[in-house]
Parts: structure tokens; sequence; C-alpha cells
């Protein structure tokens, strides 16, 4: 593989990288037109989506190389991760390393720490207590809240080897957790039903992605914020549908 | 008073626990709660001025994005690691969960109370995130053409 190919080659993984940790599309734009700008490469075109990225570029010699790549690992924000990542393109522009040696950096990039499920675990019950605080919600329902979050954290975990489509996702655990809900306040165990769904629904809701569909609008990344807002109007209307059908079956009032 | 700094105490635990599920380096963990507390403070001083959401939430938004850009400066890391934290707590879940409610159910009277301030929010989050960025982005680069000019300047003086 010579030096361009390998470059391109890097490219379209580390933007994969990128995505996947949370970056947003300007983020990546940036990043990746300094990279092409510190090999010199020219006439640099590069098209993003959050499921696609393609990049075409000529080096000195007029040689041109065009990549695309389809990402299906959906996104799994891990900012530390991005960090590094980041780093290591402000790296690449500053030294420019051997594109041969580029793959190795990005995995040296990839060996972060990170935290353990247990951890993580922790991090959820701590956010949904905080959330349940801020929706006036009682001590009744911060139990039935964090129960509803440990539940849905080990489904979660559980199911993301069988259900890979977040849409299917959400419903089966706004399902669950809608009716450990209902179950709980007929029991006398939470106060107020919405608020321990509106609740769990905020661990379910993609709010990064909205606020960022939004910024691509802005930004000028239309095609990529409509397709993102959209997403998040279909992932929300499956936690919506999970909670309904519950209270359909179990009984409760809707709103 | 009291409902206040609860919300702020809240807030701040729920942009910690976001900052570990959005895993960000344990030494920046505090920082992440710290920005929820604020944005959360900012919010609520705002609630006593006007009941405008797109304005709270924009100022909210530009306050957390300013002191985001601060410490990513400080810590030499991309803003988003403590942006994403910091505004989890502002997001208009109630308003979300509640407009698709009524557009399922068909309920026009669940839709306009909520759809509107839902997308007020939203927007006011969204541009308020965008000026501070196109800001820092316009300074980077000023900063960058000046300390050009600057070298250009030294290196022929040297030469002269």
């Amino acid at each position: 593989m010579n030096d361009l190919n390998c470059l391109l080659d890097f490219i379209l993984k580390f933007s994969e990288r990128m995505l996947v940790s949370g970056a947003n599309l300007e983020r990546l734009d940036n990043c990746v037109y300094h990279i092409c700008d510190a090999y010199g490469c020219q006439d640099v075109h590069f098209f993003a989506l959050n499921c696609y990225v393609s990049l075409s570029m000529k080096d000195a010699d007029g040689n041109r190389v065009t990549g695309q790549r389809c990402i299906w690992a959906g996104t799994d924000t891990h900012l530390e991760h991005l960090s590094r990542l980041n780093q290591l393109s402000r790296q690449i522009c500053a030294e420019k390393p051997e594109p041969s040696s580029l793959d190795g950096l990005l995995e040296e990039a990839g060996k972060v720490r990170g935290y353990s499920q247990p951890m993580l675990l922790v991090g959820f019950l701590l956010a949904m207590a905080g959330l349940t605080g801020v929706f006036d919600g009682s001590l009744k329902d911060l139990a039935i809240v964090l129960l509803n979050t440990a539940l849905m954290f080990l489904a979660s975990r559980f199911l993301r080897q069988i259900v890979f489509n977040k849409i299917v996702f959400n419903v089966l655990c706004a399902f669950v957790s809608g009716s450990i809900a209902i179950a709980a306040q007929a029991l006398g165990l939470a106060d107020d039903l919405y608020t321990v769904m509106i609740v769990n629904s905020m661990m379910l809701i993609p709010g990064i992605s909205m606020v960022n569909s939004f910024r691509n609008i802005l930004c000028g990344n239309e095609i990529n914020g409509l397709v993102e807002f959209f997403k998040v109007i279909l992932e929300t209307m499956a936690i919506v549908g999970g909670f309904i059908l519950s209270i359909y079956l179990f009984g409760g009032g809707v709103a | 008073m009291t409902e206040a700094v609860k919300l702020v105490i809240c807030s701040f635990f729920s942009s910690l626990g976001f900052g570990i599920v959005f895993r960000i380096e344990r030494k920046y963990l505090l920082i992440a709660g710290l920005s929820g507390g604020l944005t959360r403070i900012v919010y609520l001083l705002l609630s006593q001025v006007t009941s405008e959401m797109f304005i709270i939430c924009f100022l909210s938004a530009v306050a957390a994005s300013i002191f985001s850009e601060i410490m990513a400066a400080r810590t030499k890391n991309p803003s988003t690691v403590f942006i994403y934290p910091s505004i989890v707590p502002l997001l208009p879940g109630g308003t979300l969960y509640y407009s698709i409610v009524g557009l399922m159910l068909q309920d026009t009277e669940l839709i306009a109370a909520n759809l509107v301030p839902c997308i007020h929010s939203l927007a006011g989050l969204g541009i308020g995130f965008i000026v501070i960025s196109i800001f820092m982005h316009y300074r980077r680069r000023y900063r960058f053409r000046m300390r050009q000019k600057l070298l250009s300047r030294f290196v022929r003086s040297a030469r002269s």
C-alpha cells in the first residue's frame, strides 16, 4: 500500500472512531482537513454523516484516491477516547509521522482505561438520582427510579448482544420500566408514576443527538441534522410507545 | 431558596453521573459536576427575569459553553468533553415526552402545550452552543494569524 492509500485508510478509520466516540461533524471536518493539509494533500473532498464517511484527495503528483466507510456501530459516547483522538490529530499535524505508522498510533490512542461496568452503573444511578431531584420526585419515586435504572442497565448489557436496533431496544426497555413503575404505584411504593417514567426515559432519550442535530442544521450539515432529528423522534416515539403499551396492559392514565 | 439549592445540588450530581456515563477522564469528573451546577444556577437566575424558554436555554447554553471552553483550553481537551455532561440536566425530557405522547394519541392540546416549549428549549440550547463555538473558532484563527505575522516579522528582522 502506498503512502496516499495508507493516509486514506487511516483517515477513514479515524473518522469512524471519532464519530462512534461522540464527535460532532464540525469537529471531524476540522480534524480531517487539517490532517490532509499537513500531508500536503490537494483538492480534498470530505463528506460525512453520522453513519457514513467519504473522502477523495490528490497528492502533489496528482494521484487521486477515494474511499468510503459505512459506520454501523452507532454512537457509544466515550469522551476520553474522543479526547485521545483529538490529541492524536494535533500530534499528527505537528509531527507528520510516516503514513504507514499511523495505524499503530490509532491503535495506541484506542487504549484507554475507561470505567468498569459497576462504575458505569454507579454513574447511571447518580445521574438518575440527580434528575429525580430536578423533576421534584419523592424518596419513594427515587427508589423505583434507581431500581428501574439498575434493571435497564443490566438489560441493556444483555440485550446489546441480541437486539441491534435502537428502536426495538427502546420499546423493550420502556415497556419493562413502565411495567415496574405501574406495579410500584399499585403497591404504594411510588408516589408519581409520570416522574418515574420521565426520569427513566431520560436514560433512553438521545438528548445529545437531539442537540447535535440542531447544531448540524444550523452549521450547514443539514442532511445529517435532519436524519438525526428524525432518528431522535423515532427513538423517542419508541420509548413513549413502550410506556404506553405498559399502561394499556397494566392500567393507569397515559398523561 | 431551599428549592433552588436542591436543584443546583441535584444538577451537580446528575452531571457528575453523566460524566461517568459518557466516560470522561476521572480527573475531570468534578469539573463536569461543577459545569452542571453552574448551568443550573444561570438557568434559575434567568427564570426569575423571564419566562421565555428560548432566552433561558440560550443564555444557559452560552454560560455552559463559556465554562466548557475555558476548561477545555486549560486541560487541552475538546470542549465537548465538558459540554455534554453540563447540558444533560437542561434537556427538555418532560416536554419531549409529552409532545410525543400527544402525537401518538393525536391530542392536539397536549402537543400545543409541550411541543413549542420543547422546540424553543432545543433551539436555544443549539444556538447557544453554536454562538460560542463560532466565536472561539474565529478567535483561534485570529490568534493563529497574529502569531504567524509576528513570526514572519521576527524572521525578517533577524535576516536584516
